[in-house]
Order: C-alpha cells, then structure tokens, then sequence
C-alpha cells in the first residue's frame, strides 16, 4: 500500500537525515515500480536494475533540492527517464526520425477519403495472437513513446504529470502517442498480413 | 468540423487519442461516419486493439520485480559504490 502524505514527507525527513533504515525503506517501496518502467521502455532486467540504481543514487545525492509538494514517485519516474535516455545515447540506439505520418497521409486521396485502406485485425476482440503481435511491433518505439505509455497505461498517470516527466508540451506529447499509435497500426496490419 | 468529418480526419482524431475529449457533436458525427464507411470503423477497432494491448503489456508486473534480493543488491551497491 502507498504510504499517506505524512508518511512519505516524513520518509523524505529521515532520509534528509541521514537517519538509519530510511534509504532502505525508499528503495524496497520504490524498486519494482522503476524495475517495471525500465522494462516497459524495452531494457533487458540487467538494465532496468542498472537504471534503478543511478536513479535512487542521484536523488539522494540531490535529496535537499526535493520538493516535498512534488510526487516522490513520478519525481523518481523523471530521473529514471533521463538515466534511460543516457544509457541509450551510450548504446548508441538513437532514436531516428521516423516516417510514419507520411506513410500515413498517402493513404488519403486529395478529398480525404481511403486511397489504400487498413488492412489487419478485423475484430475489436484481443486475443493472444494479436497481443504477440502488438507487443512485438512495440519494440520499435522510441524510448519516449514506451515512456508515456507506460505512466498513461500502468500508472494511470495525467497528461500533466506524464509532460513533467518527459519534459514536453501538452501539444508534443499528443503528436508522440499519435505517431507511436500510427506506427504501432502500420506494424500491426504488415505482420498480420505476413501470418496469413 | 462542422458536417461530416473526412476519412482522414476520423483515422486522425482516433490515432491522437482525442475522440473522448471531442465535443458530444463531433462524436455523434464520427460514430455515424463508422456506420457508414467500414475501413474507418476497422481503423478504430484497430486503434482499440492497440490501446487494450499496450495497458495489458505495461502493466504487468513479473512476480520477479518483487524479488527482496533486488532491492538487496542496489542497497548494498548505494551503500558500498
């Protein structure tokens, strides 16, 4: 269970302290929800476990600067997310622009109706099958667009906070998911189509 | 959009996620486009998909993240870097 307002404050209070069993406390409360994140944006647990670490490590080091009217855990959520972008930069995975909304507008004709069709999925009922296929389609989404679907989808987080997080604008967020759901759609019906 | 929204626009509204936030108008109009044009309501059961697929996928949480000796050893690697 989450601990109350003065619970967590006074969690911050011991570990301003320095006081014994405070950090502990921190990192068992906090480990498998960043473990969980560090996974969702397609780290190996070898990985997420490495991200957790640095991320407990630089908010004690910067534990003054804390505001305690911030959330602890979508303050932690935000420097995972760099440590995240970090590590990815150093494998060097970057992210490439991609070419999706393109793709998508040539499938409209000048009036903007279908000029080719989405094909795939017929069914509004997810099964496992397309579940596979979803999942293996969202291994290439940037590590953005895991992000903000993990704290939307997992953690039920607002559009505000998940902005905070990643450092973006209401309007840049909108655009993200909106491509990353493009490229999910475009994935999707190629794979299906490859099945059968 | 003052009459009946464009395939284009339906499939774009849906993939930004922005069809609950529309005004009560818009949706009935969109909601009557799917009626009518069988390629945007297949988009739509598809952006549906998506939707419950990722919740499903980021949501879960392996038994194993709970393991103690995780947190264990990032305890111990903060307290001896």
């Amino acid at each position: 269970m989450a601990p109350s307002n003065t619970e967590a404050e006074a969690d911050i209070t011991a570990l301003r302290r320095r006081e014994g069993g405070a950090m502990e406390r921190l990192v068992r409360e906090h480990t498998p929800a960043l473990m969980a994140a560090g996974l969702a944006m397609g780290f190996s647990q070898a990985d997420a476990e490495e991200l957790a670490q640095e991320t407990f490590s630089a908010f004690l080091e910067a534990i003054d600067r804390f505001e305690s009217r911030s959330r602890l855990k979508t303050y932690l959520f935000g420097i995972l997310y760099n440590k995240a972008l970090d590590l990815r930069r150093k494998r060097r995975r970057e992210e490439s622009l991609d070419a999706v909304e393109g793709e998508f507008e040539k499938r409209f004709n000048a009036r903007g109706m279908w000029a080719s069709p989405p094909k795939g999925p017929e069914d509004s009922a997810l099964n496992a099958e397309i579940q596979t296929l979803i999942e293996q389609c969202a291994e290439g989404l940037s590590a953005s667009q895991r992000a903000a679907f993990f704290l939307k989808e997992a953690e039920g987080e607002s559009a505000e906070a998940i902005c905070n997080v990643l450092g973006v604008s209401y309007t840049n967020l909108r655009v993200l998911m909106y491509r990353a759901r493009l490229k999910l759609r475009e994935c999707l019906e190629r794979n299906w189509e490859k099945r059968s | 959009m003052m009459g009946m929204p464009s395939c284009r626009e339906v499939a774009r509204m849906l993939a930004e996620g922005e069809f609950q936030n529309a005004p009560r108008r818009v949706r009935w109009m969109v909601r009557l486009h799917f009626a009518m044009c069988r390629h945007c309501d297949r988009f739509a059961r598809q952006m549906g998909l998506i939707s419950r697929a990722l919740k499903h996928m980021m949501s879960r949480r392996p038994d194993e993240l709970n393991r103690p000796d995780i947190a264990q050893r990032i305890i111990a690697r903060l307290k001896h870097p």
